[in-house]
């Protein structure tokens, strides 16, 4: 066996292991997938960091007002990170008009949105506090369905719900409308072993006395939301995942916008093994499954990439010469001859790995019960299981060159 | 609600479980193969012994037919060449393993040896009426360069001896394979 069928079969133990081990999890616990404790309504102050969010933060705001719980037990507060356009008019007129919407700018604009957050949960009057993006829209049910999970137990820090894509329109749309399906299923599973590694931005909801304890968002980290829940658990509590509650968010439109959106995601996850590289290997589900699982997922389809481009390379290089050697000697560039059809065993695992992603992502679908077919089609799904996944390789690659150099920003 | 915590383990062990099975399933299929392979090997090694005897009797001067004993000849070059190309075939289906296809093209490029030999002794005995090109080659080079420049002219030779199947004698031989004999010639 040489190097490179052992990299493929650790691919496809590592692939196999993570299949099994979501079955696993998910067979005992399918009829609770959706379940979540029944918690009674307690004032919740809502944090909104905003910059240059002046066409969505109003809708974000009446939204907000909206939800299905008692309006005196909501407390809004929006900081505005000095945005550049009319964001701070827009929330003004929603200060005047709610006298529990408050507004807070802050001095100079940070670059992220952990520093308006902290400033947002400093001034926030309850003990529990949602933090939610000014471009996403949680259902109306949401705080009813999340709450419970932080009254039931006092090692649950934080709660996250199934968030989704709002208004899929363009093709990069529709593909992150499918991921996310898929993204929210696997995070459910994950939940039923204590292992949600992340409170999404869109919208999560928290225990103000624990993200005190801890020391809040860190300021330097471009994915605060996943570096929270890492701490939180480093101090032995834990997130949970609430999959019926859904909040959908407005994802990126365009290629460009994607690209950069996932190289920050990228680099801030990076950031976070780095600060969290000593917890491995521990007892504790941070070093013993996530940050293995986390850098799986990050730099895996890294070395993937890098073993394909090598192969490439070499087989377009001895094709460039011998067509070059094939004008030389007024030969057939290629016969039938040269064509190979016989499968070997290494083709049999990979044709099997991608049937059972396939397999995964479908079962998923139907799980969360949104094949909507204006989004899902068999050549998104095929898309987004082949070339917008072999694109994930290709963002890290950028966003470790952004990081070496020190060009990366929110 | 929850209490997975051994789904970690036990995914581990169904998972190990699963590769292992697969393991010994290839083994099996493999063993299955490879003993298949080894009667093809044998029968083939038969044939191709009548063949070579043959052609020693026919340029030896048991039987003085020139014409009959070129014929031989190049028969048995033919043999030879769709034999290899079965087996290379089977070596791209995994049906052989690298070292089994090593051994292989070691025994060939042998009898190639021979029926250069052999050729050479019929020339010799009636004269020359045919054209013996003897093509070394890498086997299984990294050299990308060398690997398409032996791609070409493999397809140069083998043009060749499709237009002139009776004149051309083709001995493609493997010259990185540690044998002593072709390492002489």
């Amino acid at each position: 066996m040489n190097f490179v069928d052992f990299l493929f079969f650790f691919y496809t133990f590592v692939g196999l292991y993570m299949l099994i081990l979501m079955i696993i999890v998910y067979l005992p616990h399918r009829k609770e997938m959706f379940n979540y404790p029944k918690g009674k309504p307690e004032p919740v102050s809502i944090v909104i960091p905003c910059y240059n969010e002046a066409k969505s933060i109003g809708k974000a705001i009446e939204n907000l007002l909206n939800l299905n719980y008692p309006k005196q037990m909501i407390e809004i507060i929006v900081v505005d990170d000095k945005s550049t356009d009319n964001s701070v008019e827009i929330i003004k007129q929603y200060t005047k008009k709610y006298s529990n919407v408050k507004l807070i700018v802050n001095k100079k604009n940070s670059g992220g949105a952990a520093e308006p957050t902290n400033l947002g949960i400093k001034a926030a009057k309850y003990n529990y506090i949602a933090v939610a993006d000014a471009d996403s829209y949680p259902e109306k049910d949401a705080l009813l369905k999340m709450i419970g999970f932080l009254q039931k137990d006092p090692r649950i820090g934080g709660v996250t719900g199934a968030v989704l894509v709002k208004d899929a329109q363009t093709f990069i749309q529709k593909l992150q409308y499918i991921e996310y399906v898929v993204i929210s299923f696997a995070r459910k599973l994950l939940d039923f072993v204590d292992a949600v590694y992340v409170t999404p931005g869109p919208f999560a909801l928290y225990r103000k006395e624990i993200l005190f304890k801890i020391g809040l968002f860190d300021i330097k980290n471009l994915t605060q939301d996943i570096e929270i829940v890492w701490r939180m658990m480093s101090y032995g509590y834990r997130a949970r995942m609430s999959l019926d509650t859904k909040i959908y968010t407005i994802a990126p439109r365009s290629f460009k916008k994607w690209w950069r959106q996932r190289v920050r995601w990228n680099i801030g996850g990076t950031q976070t093994l780095y600060k969290y590289r000593k917890w491995f290997p521990s007892k504790n589900m941070l070093g013993m499954f996530i940050i293995p699982f986390f850098s799986a997922s990050l730099f895996i389809g890294v070395v993937g990439i890098i073993l394909f481009a090598y192969l490439a390379i070499r087989r377009a290089l001895v094709l460039f010469l011998s067509t070059k050697y094939s004008f030389i000697a007024n030969e057939t560039v290629t016969r039938l001859v040269d064509l190979s059809f016989n499968p070997s065993i290494l083709n049999f695992f990979g044709i099997s790995l991608f049937l059972l992603g396939c397999f995964y992502s479908l079962f998923a679908l139907m799980t969360m019960k949104e094949l909507h077919f204006k989004n899902i089609n068999i050549f998104n799904l095929l898309f987004f299981l082949t070339l917008y996944l072999m694109i994930y390789p290709l963002i890290m690659i950028a966003s470790m060159y952004k990081l070496a150099v020190g060009k990366y920003s929110w | 609600m929850v209490n997975s915590k051994h789904a970690f383990w036990q995914a581990f062990l169904v998972t190990l479980f699963v590769f292992i099975a697969g393991l010994v399933l290839g083994f099996y299929i493999e063993v299955s193969n490879v003993s298949n392979s080894d009667l093809l090997i044998r029968e083939s090694e038969v044939e191709l012994l009548d063949q070579q005897i043959k052609i020693s009797s026919l340029t030896s001067g048991i039987n003085q037919n020139c014409e009959s004993a070129k014929q031989n000849l190049f028969d048995y070059a033919d043999q030879i060449y769709f034999d290899a190309i079965n087996f290379e075939e089977d070596g791209s289906r995994s049906k052989l393993t690298v070292e089994q296809m090593k051994v292989l093209h070691k025994r060939y490029d042998l009898l190639r040896i021979n029926l250069w030999l052999e050729s050479l002794e019929l020339e010799k005995k009636c004269g020359s009426n045919f054209h013996t090109i003897v093509y070394f080659f890498d086997y299984d080079t990294k050299d990308v360069d060398v690997k398409s420049e032996q791609r070409i002219f493999s397809l140069v030779l083998m043009d060749l001896k499709y237009k002139y199947p009776d004149e051309v004698l083709l001995l493609p031989i493997a010259s990185n394979l540690e044998l002593g004999s072709v390492d002489v010639f």
